[in-house]
């Protein structure tokens, strides 16, 4: 096996669906690579280890798993994948484990690499960009009328809630609000798998979230999983953007946000989403580029 | 069989106050459902009040004759059996309670409606966004049923069931040592009976947090040996589920008319 891509399966929902959406990339590179769960990878042989690169998507999770240390520590190439803030204390976590590791993968949608301490793990940022089946899905995706004026869906918090009693008053009441109470803690509120938030959204004209989050980072996951389900995903800022983030449809108020959600600039949004989600380069090609300075030979 | 259609039961006592905004949020709903050719009515159960909430009441059943009634008790029974009341005294099929100084969405109504309809479901309900004043405090009933609810209750009586099958089984606890928590008792009622209960992901009602000396005696804490006997019961009932992490277990479902049942993964 030349790539092995770990995940442990059955904990965090947003890693599952990093650690999917980064086999689903590298499928597209990488010949022979396989994506398991952090019970299988003790079971490896070592003397196929030797020969193999392990990544690890979320280090830290992983490593809560019996054996995984060992198997990654006997493996020939190691590599850390994340895709959430540097000041996140799962990234410092996964970089104080006791594991070398060669190489760190940023997924997301801005570069964490000022926030990337350790000097001796390079970092490589992987722009989130579509895989194949989604570049064509979103050429084909109309921009239909629907009927759920807008969603909010995540972990709860108050800032949420606040937002969703204003996009009532102003907007329109009939918008749908998932916001339960926090179970998973995630950072990045992934409260959902991408599948079940395709699924809540592919009737919602907007799907909109309020980021208190570090000022070098966007939810990227959620923007995927909004715009591939044909909503326009809307961020409000409730803290100053930083550097690097230029994702569109990001406001700087509730006021602000509230404002923009009139019919008939949705479709204008939409494909203001998309094009920029689609100028990025894919997935695939972004991953080729970490590949070919990670692990040359994998690609 | 009650025809299909939408009964909104206030029960009150003494909320004189804020009746105004709870029946005028529930006659703005019966505007929403007409429209969706929804058939419903208002019915406000006064549970012996003495703020003068009679006269404003009878005013109204004059003002609204075609949509409103009101029901005068005489005297307080609580709001268990003021409930019970309002699911006999009822004319349609479903009934949404609102208590007095609480305020429904009343575009969403219909929403809650057709969810109910259309899973077959005895209890349904949706999202209510807490406020003091103007201010956001939060979120309650945000979340699916599950068995949770045997530690805490987290769904409030503001919410639509079908009237008949409420009744079939008993209705509301009314008891005095059921009082307080007999929404509680009643979810937790339909739980056991495997009834269909479903959160439905819209935003039904405010729910108007109100000074503490407004709420009156019915809020009252019950004795911790009541409570602890019930949940000890309900709980040895459920530990035949034979799993040590039966508290995430989902005994409820979500369901959006517009989506059909969701997958509650976040679970």
């Amino acid at each position: 096996m030349a790539l092995l891509i770990v995940y442990r399966a059955g904990g965090d929902a947003f890693y599952s669906d990093v650690a999917e959406r980064l086999y689903s990339g590298t499928r597209d590179v990488v010949k022979d690579v396989r994506l398991v769960t952090t019970d299988a990878l003790p079971r490896v042989p070592a003397d196929i280890l030797r020969g193999t690169t392990v990544a690890l998507v979320n280090p830290r999770a992983c490593a809560g798993s019996p054996g995984v240390l060992a198997a990654t520590g006997a493996s020939m190439r190691k590599i850390a994948v994340l895709a959430e803030p540097a000041e996140s204390e799962g990234y410092g976590a996964a970089l104080a484990l006791p594991l070398t590791f060669d190489a760190l993968i940023d997924l997301g949608f801005v570069p964490q690499a000022a926030g990337h301490s350790r000097s001796d793990v390079p970092y490589h940022f992987v722009f989130n960009g579509a895989t194949a089946r989604e570049t064509i899905a979103l050429a084909e995706q109309s921009v239909e009328p629907r009927r759920i004026p807008w969603a909010v869906i995540g972990d709860y918090t108050l800032d949420e809630a606040v937002l969703t009693s204003e996009l009532i008053r102003t907007v329109d009441p009939g918008g749908l609000v998932l916001l339960p109470p926090t179970r998973t803690g995630r950072e990045d509120g992934g409260l959902v798998r991408v599948g079940v938030l395709r699924e809540l959204l592919s009737s919602a004209r907007y799907y909109v979230w309020c980021s208190r989050g570090p000022r070098r980072y966007y939810e990227h996951m959620r923007f995927v999983g909004a715009l591939t389900a044909g909503a326009v995903p809307c961020r409000v800022e409730l803290t100053a953007r930083g550097e690097g983030v230029d994702v569109p449809w990001a406001f700087p108020s509730v006021d602000a946000l509230c404002a923009s959600l009139v019919e008939a600039e949705r479709a204008s949004m939409y494909r203001a989403a998309r094009d920029y989600f689609l100028s990025k380069s894919s997935l695939a090609r972004n991953l080729r580029t970490a590949y070919e300075s990670i692990a040359p030979e994998l690609v | 069989m009650r025809p299909e259609g939408l009964s909104i039961v206030i029960p009150n006592w003494n909320h004189r106050t804020y009746l105004a905004r709870s029946v005028g949020s529930a006659l703005r709903a019966l505007r929403c459902l007409e429209a969706e050719q929804v058939p419903g009515e208002v019915v406000v159960i006064d549970d012996g009040s003495r703020d003068g909430s009679q006269k404003l009441l009878r005013s109204l059943e004059l003002w609204q004759a075609d949509r409103l009634r009101a029901l005068f008790l005489p005297e307080n029974r609580g709001p268990a059996a003021a409930r019970n009341e309002g699911l006999e005294a009822s004319e349609y099929r479903y009934v949404l309670f609102l208590d007095a100084d609480n305020e429904l969405i009343p575009e969403n109504v219909g929403v809650l409606v057709r969810a109910i309809r259309e899973t077959g479901a005895t209890f349904a309900y949706g999202n209510l966004i807490d406020r003091r004043g103007r201010d956001v405090l939060g979120l309650r009933s945000n979340d699916v049923a599950s068995m949770r609810l045997t530690r805490a209750n987290y769904i409030d009586a503001l919410a639509v069931v079908n009237a008949e099958r409420v009744l079939e089984l008993g209705g509301y606890m009314w008891t005095a040592d059921f009082r307080g928590i007999e929404d509680w008792e009643l979810v937790l009622h339909l739980i056991a009976e495997e009834e269909e209960i479903v959160f439905v992901p819209v935003a039904l009602a405010y729910y108007h947090v109100l000074p503490a000396a407004v709420k009156g005696a019915e809020m009252s804490v019950q004795p911790d040996v009541v409570l602890r006997r019930w949940f000890a019961s309900m709980r040895r009932v459920f530990a035949e589920s034979g799993t040590r992490e039966w508290d995430p277990a989902t005994v409820g479902r979500v369901y959006h008319p517009d989506l059909g049942f969701v997958d509650p993964s976040w679970q």
